[in-house]
Order: C-alpha cells, then sequence, then structure tokens
C-alpha cells in the first residue's frame, strides 16, 4: 500500500513546485493559483518566491500551500537556486514567513516536449523519497509533435502519481490540483549515480513515450532556425533588439498617459472633497498637502510600471529575450562582461536588489564583482517615476521625442555600467571572460494571463511601498515643510494691506482684477517664505551651494538629499515640497510641478536645463541604501559598497553638471548667471 | 518504443552511424553529431551535462558562428530516439569549441 500524506491530521499541506527552466512551471502556477498568492524571499537572499493557495477539495480546509521553487537544471549543480531547492526539499529552508520544515508533497513539472531531460531532475527528487506528483505539462505541445504518453505506464516507472497537464489550456489542471493533496511517497528508487539515473531516464522515456506517425518539429525546427539566425545576427539582431525596446517605450507612453489622467483627476477630486468636507487646519494640510499629495505623486506611475511588466513579461514569453542575451553577449564582452551578466543587468532593470543577488550565478570572482558593481546603472523601476515625470515635462505632447529620451536614459545608464566594469575590470578586477551557455527556449504566442498576474504581482509590491515607507517619509516630510510657521514677509504684508485700500479707477473690473492680482502675489510671498524658513527649506538651503552647479534650487536640493535613502521618493517629495506654490485651480501633480517657480517666481523649478541635468542625475547617482548593504554582503566587504557609492556619486555629479552646461544651464534661463 | 520516422522518412536511429569527431564550433549548419567527449570542466562542464549536453546525447548544429545553437535531444542513443523531444541550447564559440561530437548523418534529417 502506497504511503500518502494527509493533510487532515498537518492541517494545511505544503506542496514545493519544482522544474527545470522552461517548463512551463510559472503558467501552472498561475493557472492553479491565480490571485490567491503573495511573494516572498528565501532568507539571506533576494531570490523570490511565490506562495499560492490552490483549491483541492470542496472545501476551504482543502486548501494546498504551493511554493513555488526557482528554476533548476540539477538539485546537485553548485548555484544558488539549486541550493535553495536542495534545502527546501530537506526542510531546512522555506521562504520568508513560512515555517522551516520539509513540504508535504513535491510537485515535479516536466516538459513534455523534452522529457527526456526533465526526467533527470525527476529522478534526483524521487530519490529523496518525499511524497511526489509529476505533473508533465506542454501535453498539448508534445501531441501537436506527434507524441503521445501512456500515463499509466510513466507513473509505474516513476512509481508515483503522473497527471498529463497543459498549463496554457488548463487540460488536466483540476485533476492535478486534487492530486496536489494526494502526494505518495515514490515506490521506486532511481540510481544515484549520474550514469546510472541517465540509462533510466531513457529507459522511462523510451517506454513512456511513443511517436504516432512523422514528427512534426522538423517543419517547426526551420522556421526557428531562420529566426533565430535572424535575432541573433551581429547587425540584424541588434538592430531588432533596439526597434523592440524603442517600440516597448513608446508604446509604454502611447498607452499609460490615459490611465495616469484618470489617476490624477480621482486625486484631485478626493482633495477638493476633503478641502470642502474639513474645516481649514492642520489636519486638512496634511491630509491634502501631506498623504493625498505624496501618494498621488506616487501612484500616479503605477499605470507605467505596470504596462512595463506586462509588456517585458509578454516578451519574455515569446522566447525572443533568451536570444537577445546573445546580441548583448557580444556587446558585453568587449567591456571585460561575461554573457553571464546579462541576465543579472536585465534583472536590475526591475531592481539592482535581485540583479546583484543574480550575479551569483556568475562563477568567476572577479567578474561577478565587476557585476555587482555596476548592476546599479541600470535602470530600475524606482529610476521611472523621475524619468517621466522629467521626459513629460521636456516633450509635453510629444511622445516619440519622450521615448526616445526615455530610451536614451537606459542607454546612458547601460553605457556607464559597461565602461565602468571596463574600468573596473582593466584596474582592480583583471582576468579573462568567461563564456555563456543558456537555452533558448521555443517560440510562442505569449500567455496574457501570465504577463497580467506577474504585472499585478509588481504592482502590488509597489503599492504596498508607496503605501507604507513613501507615506510614512512623505508624512514626515510635509511636517518638515509645514513647521514652524513663521509670519509672512513685509512684502505680502503690505501688498495684502494695499490690495485692500486700493484708490478706485473709476473702473470697478480693471480694480478688482488688480486687487486680486496683488492678493495673489502676496499669497505666493507668503507660501515662497513659509516654505524657505521651514525645516526642510532649510536644510535645503544648506546644502544647496553643493547643488547650485548642477542648476537645483533649495525645493530640488530637498528631493534630491530625500532620494538618497530610496529613489523613489523623489516625485513624492517634490509634490508635497511643491503643493500649495501656484495658486490658482488644483490641476495634475506634474502639472503643478511643470509649473513650479523658484523663490523669486519667475524661474521655473523645471527649467530645461535643470531637467536634463536632473535626468542625468539620477541615471548615474547610487541612491538606494538597501542596495548599499547588499553590495557590502555579496561583493565580501563594505569596501565595495563605499566604492560603489563614491564611483556612481562622483560620475552622476560631474556628469549631470556637465548636461547642465551643454544645454546652456551656466548663463541661460533657469541656470547660474 | 520511441521507433518512427521522419517526415522525410529517415529513422533517428541512424544518428548511430559512426563518423569522424569534431567539435561542435566546427559542424556545418544542419549537420549533427553525438556527444563523446568534453573537454570543459567545473561548474560549466556541470551545468551544461544538466541542461542536456552529457555524452551520448545527440546534437544539430541550427546556427554556426557566435553564438552557436544547437538542439539536443534528450533521448540516449541506445535507446529511444528522441525526436520531438529536444531543446535548443545557444553556446559561446569558446565553449562549442570544447565539445566534441562523433558526426552522423544530420542532413537526412532536413
Amino acid at each position: 500500500m502506497p504511503e500518502t500524506v494527509s493533510m487532515a491530521t498537518t492541517g494545511t499541506a505544503r506542496v514545493a513546485l519544482i522544474g527545470n527552466p522552461n517548463t512551463g512551471k510559472t503558467t501552472l502556477f498561475n493557472r492553479l493559483c491565480g490571485v490567491r498568492h503573495k511573494t516572498s524571499n528565501f532568507p539571506g537572499t533576494t531570490l523570490e518566491s511565490r506562495i499560492g493557495k490552490v483549491r483541492a477539495g470542496d472545501a476551504a480546509s482543502d486548501d494546498v500551500e504551493l511554493i513555488d521553487l526557482p528554476g533548476v537544471y540539477s538539485l546537485e549543480l553548485d548555484q544558488v537556486e539549486a541550493g535553495i531547492c536542495r534545502a527546501v526539499l530537506a526542510g531546512e529552508a522555506a521562504p520568508r514567513g513560512e515555517r522551516v520544515e520539509a513540504p508535504d508533497t513535491v510537485c515535479v513539472v516536466l516538459d513534455a516536449t523534452n522529457l527526456g531531460r526533465n526526467l533527470m531532475l525527476a529522478g534526483e527528487t524521487l530519490r529523496r523519497r518525499l511524497p511526489t506528483v509529476v505533473a508533465v505539462n506542454m501535453i498539448d505541445l508534445a501531441r501537436r509533435q506527434g507524441l503521445a504518453l501512456d500515463r499509466a505506464k510513466l507513473s509505474e516507472r516513476l512509481g508515483c502519481p503522473v497527471v498529463l497537464v497543459s498549463a496554457r489550456t488548463g487540460e488536466g489542471v483540476e485533476e492535478l490540483s486534487v492530486m496536489l493533496a494526494r502526494g505518495q511517497v515514490p515506490s521506486r528508487t532511481p540510481p544515484g549515480d549520474e550514469a546510472g539515473l541517465r540509462a533510466w531516464c531513457d529507459v522511462v522515456y523510451a517506454e513512456a513515450g511513443e511517436l504516432n506517425g512523422p514528427t512534426r518539429a522538423a517543419a517547426s525546427d526551420s522556421f526557428t532556425d531562420r529566426l533565430d539566425r535572424v535575432v541573433t545576427h551581429p547587425v540584424l539582431g541588434l538592430l531588432t533588439f533596439f526597434s523592440v525596446m524603442a517600440g516597448l517605450f513608446y508604446v509604454l507612453f502611447r498607452i499609460a498617459e490615459f490611465p495616469m489622467g484618470w489617476i490624477e483627476a480621482v486625486f484631485g477630486w478626493l482633495s477638493g472633497v476633503i478641502n470642502n468636507i474639513m474645516p481649514e487646519g492642520v489636519l486638512r494640510e496634511l491630509l491634502t498637502d501631506g498623504v493625498v499629495s505624496g501618494i498621488s505623486g506616487t501612484v500616479v506611475f503605477l499605470p507605467q510600471i505596470c504596462l512595463l511588466f506586462f509588456l517585458i513579461s509578454l516578451l519574455e514569453d515569446t522566447g525572443y529575450l533568451a536570444r537577445a542575451a546573445f546580441v548583448t553577449d557580444r556587446l558585453l564582452r568587449p567591456f571585460g562582461l561575461p554573457g553571464h551578466a546579462f541576465v543579472p543587468l536585465l534583472s536590475s532593470h526591475a531592481c539592482a536588489l535581485p540583479g546583484i543577488m543574480a550575479t551569483r550565478a556568475i562563477p568567476d570572482r572577479r567578474e561577478r564583482l565587476a557585476t555587482i558593481l555596476v548592476a546599479p546603472f541600470m535602470t530600475c523601476s524606482a529610476r521611472l517615476p523621475v524619468y517621466v515625470l522629467v521626459t513629460t515635462i521636456l516633450f509635453r505632447d510629444q511622445p516619440a521625442l519622450a521615448a526616445g529620451a526615455f530610451v536614451g536614459c537606459y542607454a546612458l545608464g547601460m553605457l556607464a555600467g559597461v565602461l565602468s566594469a571596463l574600468l573596473a575590470r582593466r584596474t582592480i578586477l583583471r582576468g579573462a571572460s568567461r563564456p555563456m551557455a543558456l537555452e533558448l527556449p521555443s517560440y510562442k504566442v505569449p500567455s496574457v494571463r501570465t504577463a497580467l498576474l506577474t504585472t499585478y504581482d509588481r504592482a502590488l509590491v509597489f503599492i504596498k511601498k508607496a503605501g507604507t515607507n513613501i507615506l510614512m517619509i512623505c508624512i514626515v516630510l510635509w511636517w518638515l515643510g509645514a513647521y514652524p510657521h513663521v509670519q509672512p514677509p513685509a512684502e505680502a504684508q503690505l501688498l495684502a494691506q494695499t490690495s485692500g485700500h486700493l484708490i478706485p479707477t473709476g473702473h470697478p473690473e480693471e480694480d478688482k482684477a488688480r486687487a486680486d492680482a496683488m492678493m495673489a502675489e502676496a499669497d505666493r510671498l507668503t507660501a515662497a517664505h513659509a516654505k524657505s524658513q521651514s525645516f526642510i527649506g532649510r536644510l535645503g538651503r544648506a546644502a544647496e551651494p553643493v547643488f547650485r552647479p548642477l542648476g537645483y534650487d533649495w525645493q530640488l536640493t530637498v528631493g534630491v538629499l530625500a532620494s538618497f535613502a530610496a529613489r523613489e521618493v523623489f516625485v513624492s517629495t517634490m509634490a508635497v515640497v511643491l503643493a500649495g506654490e501656484e495658486d490658482g485651480e488644483d490641476g495634475g501633480v506634474r502639472e503643478r510641478m511643470e509649473q513650479a517657480k523658484r523663490t523669486d517666481g519667475v524661474t521655473p523649478v523645471f527649467a530645461k536645463p535643470t531637467c536634463w541635468s536632473l535626468l542625468v542625475f539620477f541615471v548615474l547617482a547610487m541612491q538606494c541604501l538597501p542596495t548599499l548593504a547588499v553590495t557590502a554582503r555579496e561583493a565580501g566587504g563594505a569596501k565595495w559598497a563605499l566604492l560603489q557609492l563614491i564611483w556612481m556619486s562622483v560620475l552622476a555629479y560631474g556628469g549631470a553638471a556637465v548636461a547642465f552646461w551643454i544645454t546652456g544651464g551656466w548663463g541661460g534661463a533657469g541656470g547660474i548667471s | 518504443m520511441l521507433t518512427s520516422q521522419n517526415n522525410d522518412g529517415s529513422c533517428c536511429q541512424n544518428k548511430d552511424t559512426d563518423g569522424h569527431v569534431a567539435s561542435i564550433a566546427s559542424l556545418k549548419r544542419g549537420e549533427s553529431g553525438v556527444v563523446c567527449d568534453s573537454q570543459l570542466a567545473g561548474n560549466d562542464d556541470a551545468l551544461l551535462r544538466a541542461m542536456g549536453l552529457h555524452p551520448a546525447a545527440w546534437v544539430r548544429l541550427c546556427r554556426e558562428g557566435e553564438p552557436c545553437i544547437v538542439a539536443v535531444s534528450s533521448g540516449s542513443p541506445g535507446g529511444s530516439c528522441g525526436c520531438g523531444s529536444e531543446c535548443r541550447i545557444g553556446l559561446a564559440r569558446s565553449l562549442a569549441q570544447r565539445i566534441f561530437v562523433r558526426t552522423t548523418d544530420g542532413a537526412a534529417r532536413r
């Protein structure tokens, strides 16, 4: 009688989902759990894991907890992903917040179209003697290729239940969700040595698989061969890569504009409601100028971040990105970076933390250190709100130019990264480069469902940040900006008094307009004086001389200083600092920032040379404390983090000053005269 | 047993055919062979074996140059033929130069 896992006695059963990369494991997880999942990290790493709930029966008590493990080719490899999988199966590790114990069941996901190789991992897992279920995914694709699998024979050979599924079409997924609760300790133990295990795989595959007539793989191979030759071609491949990236960002700008406008309208409406129903006072100011202004200044960029991740997920699913790795490999190699660095650097475009952790896959220490040092140059999602704000101001109603500037920011970050890597590899990290090897998944129509769920994950993480850290920072910044209360300046008082005692000219409408204009100027002077005398104003003014060569006034200096802890707070900080700067109707957050003036009341805060300088500064600056902490840990010493901070800060300062100078900042409008 | 024919009527099991030994990098597009030797070491060797480029694996060169792209069959030449069970691996030329195959009549597959 086979030994099965019983959930009734142990509570919610935990199932570990394991499989080779490119087996459709993520699609299967999404199909099983939908949005009923959360994202967590493994302790001591930033390797992400998703933990979901699967309804394995009619009642909620039948729910199974599913842990999505990193994709691995073998449990025996000397890689961080394989190490995590080994530890989870041995009950020595679990995602943060989860109990550390061995899973009740292991679900091994195999690719039906590449079963021979996938069975190796199944064999290694079965040897662990944990209750196991095998899910043979992409069965629909295998059938189209003329391959039939004898499920009963496969199950008998593996010694555990087998379910044939297609995560894309949903075939067999319901049955698998029930089977997850019925994991079975395998009745057979595959050989332990590599040669024996491989022979075992051949036998299992040969007995369970059958080709029905001529294989249709050849026609598909021919198409794939031709496409591969184009997208990895030294010239055509590069053109394709840059066209795809430019198209991606163009779509990003064109489509995201609409929901961004809607979000601004909602927050504007919310501020209006608060102003109408609450009496004037500190609490109203806190809510409108602190909470609503700060949160809206961040959340307004959510559509762009969502759309970016949605498009990248679609692109990845097509199979193109793996080919693009080889195109960039040719680009990276002359700079002393290995092809393996592409994935960490690509990951760093979402966030430098997982990117730096992913450098563990780079075997050579020098190459790994070089990649760690330059990973934060890649444009992470925290920079996106700044890019969006500044490029929108620079190129209002010119989406093509805005997209060009956006791509330019990405390119500048990459260029600074690779040149810095070259410098490091020629000086402190000398040594030869290691060659690259990557599996190229088959080309396919991307799954919108998977892309949507990936986007949902990223959006949730972003909103959580906006809802916690950024909100807290916004409230603190509001307080620093609102206190201490000071008397209006004498000039403002005089204007206010004069506006009430103007000598009538005989034209009542003109008199009223004059009085209104004087009051408006008095209000502006009062607001500017209050801001400049506030705690934050004093801080910004104290540091302003340092940033003056870059074209920043004290208000921008405050934003830049606040963003040294985390870049993403820059826009929300500016929204708080600049709120109320303009009189009149409450326009969108971006519009108010765009129209904001310096203390002189004439020069725009975001003058064009200043915008270019800001863009360059944010592309190059090291403004993320968690990244520095991870660099110190991964590189094996605080000296590397210090080197990263100093080098990036020097480059950012110098680059921004040059950008300010080139665009006419020194001597021109909004600049230094 | 996996004993079927391709579109052109050739049987995959002809990959046992004797041939000369050459590095993957020196194969012509469409040529195939069975992996017989590797001069890689350490992590590179372990990873490529796990990815399917192990001794006795059948490979077909899809793209010459940098990178070399090979279709790798996961079947064993002595057992199954592995048709319809392939994956594609992109290799830096310097890696492809250090993996050796005994060539078979790869053109017959096309």
